[in-house]
């Protein structure tokens, strides 16, 4: 933000409606099939050091990790928590549910970097209704992909897992 | 049940920043579905700074949204996220547009604009002013191109003078220069005489 030191060029009213021209603009027409032709694969670029360093020492934990959240899964009727599914080969997903993918492979992958809390830990059937929810959500979205509130249901709930998830692994 | 419960406003903008995050993530590691989704929560910011930028000119402005974005998968991979993304983006597209104001900078069509458009606007009669009393959103666009650029990222997107000197490749007292004539000929424009 800048520090105008020249207000007196501008009246305060000015200067606000001013301000209020800074809105989002749609463009008129779909630009996106024209930018997707222009993109090529991206150049590959080693991780950051920063991950590579946070991952190597978590994989034994993540192990441990799948195991357990995997019995708790079992326990759900349909696998919550589970990774999403693929969309059919030549059938393109609903942005809102590329979204919803990248942010759960993104909760998977905090997830694993994460101790393990023990199954007879107190609270931790807390988690297992976390991880239903999150399946009643992901279902719904499925039916509703231009549902925004779901997505940020879902965040909300992929949030507060990891919380507890942290807070039963450190009690 | 959790399900019941309220977002708080402060929940949703860090999902918003989370979402652009994971997104982004996967767009950097070749993700075209995800750079699609990251390209239609932020057209319209984008597309809406480069609008104001040319002067509504908005054939110009897909144009240049469309390099933006090309530009930000080609410079995903190398983002370290220490921005919000959607802050990257609009800076992304600020620039794309700058540089294209640039280059255009160099030729005498632009020169001989500026003259003209500088000329728009400095008469005093009644009739003139009444021609002139516009509404603010033109009397912007109207504005010379390198005016119109200062005046925007300073009154509109709120850069610093350093920033907007950085963008333009000029002497920020050329930018602070450039701002005074920018509002000068918009007050003139809008027919404020005060």
């Amino acid at each position: 933000m800048n520090d105008d030191r020249h207000d007196s060029e501008l009246p305060a009213a000015l200067r606000m409606q001013l301000r209020a021209l800074r809105t989002p603009q749609p463009p008129a027409r779909e630009l996106w099939p024209d930018i997707a032709a222009r993109l090529a694969p991206p150049p590959r670029q080693a991780m950051p050091p920063r991950r590579r360093v946070r991952l190597l020492p978590t994989l034994a934990l993540a192990a441990a990790l799948v195991l357990a959240v995997g019995l708790g899964w079992q326990l759900q009727p349909k696998g919550p928590g589970a990774a999403p599914e693929p969309a059919p080969a030549g059938q393109a997903r609903a942005p809102l549910l590329v979204v919803a993918d990248a942010m759960t492979r993104e909760y998977h992958g905090a997830l694993r970097e994460l101790p393990a809390p023990p199954p007879a830990a107190p609270g931790y059937e807390n988690l297992l209704e976390l991880d239903a929810n999150a399946a009643v959500v992901r279902e719904a979205l499925a039916q509703a992909p231009e549902a925004t509130f779901l997505l940020q249901r879902l965040q909300h709930i992929h949030a507060r897992r990891l919380a507890l998830t942290r807070q039963l692994a450190s009690a | 049940m959790l399900i019941a419960t309220m977002s708080t406003s402060m929940d949703e903008a860090a999902t918003a920043a989370e979402v652009d995050h994971a997104l982004a993530r996967a767009s950097a590691q070749g993700d075209t579905g995800a750079f699609e989704a990251l390209y239609r929560r932020h057209a319209g910011r984008v597309h809406g700074v480069i609008l104001r930028l040319v002067g509504h000119q908005h054939s110009r402005a897909e144009d240049l949204t469309q390099e933006a974005f090309v530009r930000a998968w080609q410079a995903l991979p190398g983002f370290r996220f220490e921005s919000a993304v959607g802050t990257w983006l609009h800076r992304l597209a600020a620039n794309t547009a700058l540089m294209e104001l640039r280059s255009r900078r160099s030729g005498p069509a632009m020169d001989g604009r500026e003259d003209a458009l500088e000329e728009i606007g400095s008469g005093d009669t009644a009739g003139q002013r009444t021609a002139l009393s516009m509404d603010l959103q033109q009397a912007v666009d109207s504005l010379p191109p390198r005016a119109r650029a200062v005046l925007v990222l300073y009154d509109i997107e709120g850069w610093t003078h350093e920033e907007i000197a950085n963008g333009l490749d000029m002497a920020v007292g050329s930018s602070k220069a450039q701002l005074h004539r920018a509002r000068r000929l918009l007050r003139t424009r809008l027919g404020d005489s005060t």
